[in-house]
């Protein structure tokens, strides 16, 4: 009996077999940024392809140089071609701008001749901006003593009752008018006892800030249909030099459709997915767009039109209640190309 | 235990009779695409089984009930998953309603119905307004159909590419009799024409060449009696000219005239009159001004009175029996406009300009105004009696680096040959339109000495130091403005 067993215990082993992971071979996706507004132009429209998963030896994300890319206005068929300004920025001729009530596609045809198109945009008229008021935000850090702050900007508007409506806020073209201290410029490794080397040129600049990290904020107007209301509408960080002097931005209230609004509020999720067990799970968000010439292909991006509310906003450090010291530069601003905190203080 | 087998056998039973129920749904997504022929259709296929349909597409019809379908089949599938239709063979601007189909199983399965308009065509622009036959012409429009038809009055274009049903990129056919023809589409049988004329470029230059190979220049030129006079420059960057140089368009002729009094360099011309300047050239403009002002009197110089400015790059023109002097290169002169009463060999006492003004702005004079192209591409014309003046027009071309001319030939004045630039524009002075004229042939780099027009036809004298020229230092061209 026992032996019977000892075999039995052989066979069962044996019924082990290796299982095969055939995982999907990675393919390169278009992708498409932007959308166009019922303000002139230009607008841009970035295209690009994704990269291959794997080290930058293996791929990299490439931009899409060379196509032809129109908006065509659904109702008239009235196609604006878009100029290619750097390799793969498409921008619309300045005088453009969509017509509210009006639907919009994006066309891309690549240098291949692979053609891609989007769903139909319909441009809605965005409600009034009454205005924009900030406010300084304190976010506890593990570090006390040194927590995160910056400005929250708040949106008052009044909110159309006889529609469902579907908000996103912008801040577009922010640029940090920042002032230096050329006058007390020394150069790397003097000595404090050293004396300032001082710089004729230059103490005030414009520097875009190109690298302004803004996460994606949207409303619909399910718990305020037909209110004034304010909503929060985005978080400038305060870096440490960032606000040192002036800042300016425009502020754009846009009003999207529902399918926008679906589209905007899944990236959120994924861009603020912290790790903990209560986020959703990752997932591929499908956008707006279709390869026309290969329509299995998966297009990443979502193309849309909206109409815009918008004001200019210039602050000053005077008027903020900044929580982070201010670090200075000692030198030309000139060579600054983004506002960020200078690495070497001078003592 | 014989009912703990038969509840046993029951369960097997039940769960055999477990199956999957392949069921999905149909929908008619919105179009992505509607023109005056083509549209493109969506449609969704949902289901959670992998399920296999004969054949799946849409139906077309130009009424709900669909009596009279034009059907795009898109054959097997096997899976869910969104799709894609196109036909092309709708009316322009009709009603059309669509839905997409699923054969499953020998049955016939719709989605809903969704509304298509098709759209009517349309023309917006053409770009360039101007071009040589056989070069490329862009028009913009609207749904227009791969069967365009483009016509230049009654000659067919050939299409070369159409791009969105919108941008046609076209070749200019050769020109038959006009010159300005209608652009005229026939798109899906509907008929365009563009209000506004295409314009062939046309002109013909012809070399005619002149007997010496020096480099003639900050010399003057004047015409009279139908001839032409250039000269008394210099020929290197200190060495005078003394002489006039006259041709005879009749006789096809150059000859020349010595002259004994000083030179005029950078001085003046204008219909036998000439003088100011400076009589000896040092560095760059500098040098003494030479006041002398003298009427060409039958090849001998006749002294008038003398010049009440140092007019030095000034502007000459004449209207009726008055001459003027305007502006110039010497300091505190640059904004005064005298003027001479040929009938009583006088100045008049100085009127101001608004603006500084040298010889480098091209002028001409029209119906007894003057006109002249600003810097700034601004066409003023200008009433020196009155001192009224009035943009009333933009210079289309480029002139950055200044230094243009001007000849009239009737209502029409050919405008251009400036320095660096090769682009000739006629101005019609009757409607004040541009249009573009053959470029300029020679060497772009050089000098224009004198312009005159004579017969309908532009003389023009240039002179160039560039070592390449096919034609040496000095090219005389011949210009027929309306020969193709």
């Amino acid at each position: 009996m026992k032996k019977r067993l000892f075999f039995l215990l052989f066979l069962i082993p044996g019924c082990i077999e290796p299982y095969l992971v055939v995982a999907p071979e990675s393919e390169s996706m278009l992708n498409v940024e932007g959308f166009i507004t019922d303000f002139p132009g230009p607008h841009v429209i970035k295209i690009s392809r994704t990269a291959t998963y794997g080290s930058v030896f293996v791929d990299f994300i490439r931009p899409v140089s060379q196509a032809i890319v129109a908006v065509r206005e659904n109702e008239t068929g009235l196609v604006t071609f878009l100029k290619e300004t750097d390799q793969g920025m498409y921008e619309t001729p300045t005088i453009f701008e969509a017509k509210i009530g009006n639907t919009y596609s994006l066309k891309i045809t690549t240098r291949e001749g692979i053609e891609y198109t989007s769903f139909p945009s319909k441009t809605h008229q965005a409600p009034q901006l009454d205005s924009m008021v900030y406010s300084t935000l304190v976010i506890p850090t593990e570090n006390r003593l040194l927590p995160r702050s910056g400005l929250r900007l708040l949106a008052y508007f009044k909110d159309p009752s006889d529609e469902k409506n579907f908000y996103f806020w912008n801040v577009k073209n922010p640029i940090a008018k920042v002032e230096t201290f050329p006058e007390f410029f020394k150069p790397r490794f003097s000595l404090p006892s050293d004396p300032y080397q001082p710089k004729e040129c230059c103490k005030y600049c414009d520097v875009p800030d190109v690298n302004l990290f803004n996460s994606l904020y949207i409303a619909d107007d399910s718990d305020f249909n037909g209110l004034v209301t304010n909503q929060i509408a985005g978080f400038l960080e305060d870096n440490g030099f960032r606000f040192s002097y002036k800042y300016q931005f425009e502020f754009e209230q846009m009003a999207i459709s529902e399918e926008t609004f679906r589209f905007l509020k899944l990236v959120n999720q994924q861009l603020t997915i912290s790790g903990s067990v209560f986020d959703p799970p990752p997932a591929n968000i499908r956008g707006n767009l279709v390869c026309l010439t290969h329509p299995e292909e998966t297009v990443l991006g979502h193309f849309f039109s909206a109409g815009v509310s918008k004001t200019s906003i210039l602050l000053n450090r005077e008027d903020l209640d900044l929580i982070q010291i201010q670090r200075a530069f000692n030198d030309d601003c000139r060579l600054l190309n983004q506002p960020v905190p200078p690495s070497n203080v001078d003592p | 235990m014989k009912a703990r087998f038969s509840i046993f056998f029951l369960l097997i039973w039940f769960s055999a009779c477990e199956e999957d129920i392949e069921s999905f749904s149909l929908l008619t997504e919105e179009s992505l695409y509607v023109s005056s022929e083509k549209a493109q259709l969506v449609g969704r296929l949902i289901s959670d089984n992998k399920l296999e349909v004969e054949d799946h597409g849409f139906w077309i019809g130009s009424d709900e009930s669909f009596s009279d379908p034009i059907v795009v089949s898109l054959g097997k599938r096997t899976g869910p998953g969104r799709f894609l239709g196109e036909v092309q063979d709708l009316s322009p601007g009709r009603n059309y309603f669509t839905k997409s189909y699923a054969e499953f199983k020998g049955e016939i399965i719709f989605g809903n119905i969704i509304q298509l308009n098709s759209k009517n065509p349309g023309i917006f622009s053409f770009f360039p307004e101007y071009e040589l036959p056989g070069k490329i012409i862009e028009i913009i429009g609207l749904n227009l159909s791969p069967e365009t038809k483009v016509f230049f009055d009654n000659a067919e274009a050939k299409i070369e590419d159409i791009i969105y049903e919108s941008l046609l990129k076209v070749r200019i056919p050769p020109i038959e009799n006009n010159t300005s023809p209608k652009i005229k589409l026939i798109s899906n049988g509907n008929e365009m024409v563009f209000g506004k004329n295409f314009e062939y470029i046309i002109g013909n230059f012809s070399f005619v060449g002149f007997p010496e190979k020096f480099l003639l220049n900050k010399s003057l030129s004047f015409t009279q009696d139908g001839k032409f006079y250039v000269g008394s420059g210099l020929i290197s960057a200190l060495d005078i000219h003394p002489f006039f140089w006259e041709f005879d368009p009749e006789l096809n002729r150059w000859s020349t005239h010595e002259l004994d009094s000083d030179p005029h360099i950078n001085g003046f011309g204008i219909n036998g009159y000439y003088g100011g300047g400076m009589d000896y050239n040092l560095v760059g403009d500098t040098g003494v001004p030479n006041p002398a002002f003298w009427k060409w009197n039958e090849n001998i110089p006749i002294k008038k009175a003398d010049l009440p400015y140092p007019a030095v790059n000034s502007i000459a023109f004449q209207i009726q029996s008055k001459i003027y002097l305007l502006g110039g290169s010497v300091e505190g002169f640059e904004n005064l406009l005298y003027e001479y009463d040929i009938n009583r060999d006088s100045w008049n006492a100085p009127k101001t300009f608004p603006f500084k003004v040298k010889n480098n702005l091209t002028h001409f004079v029209y119906e007894d105004k003057l006109y002249f192209i600003s810097d700034r591409k601004e066409l003023y014309v200008f009433d020196p009696d009155t001192g009224e003046r009035e943009i009333i027009g933009m210079f289309p071309g480029d002139n950055s680096k200044g230094y243009g001319v001007a000849s009239i030939v009737g209502d029409r004045v050919i405008v251009g040959f400036y320095e660096q630039s090769i682009e000739v524009w006629e101005l019609n002075l009757k409607n004040i339109s541009w249009k573009r004229k053959s470029d300029f042939p020679g060497i772009f780099l050089g000098n224009n000495l004198g312009i005159f027009s004579k017969n309908n036809s532009i003389y023009l004298l240039r002179s160039t130091n560039q070592p390449s020229s096919e034609y040496g230092n000095m090219e005389f061209w011949k210009f027929d403005p309306d020969k193709f």
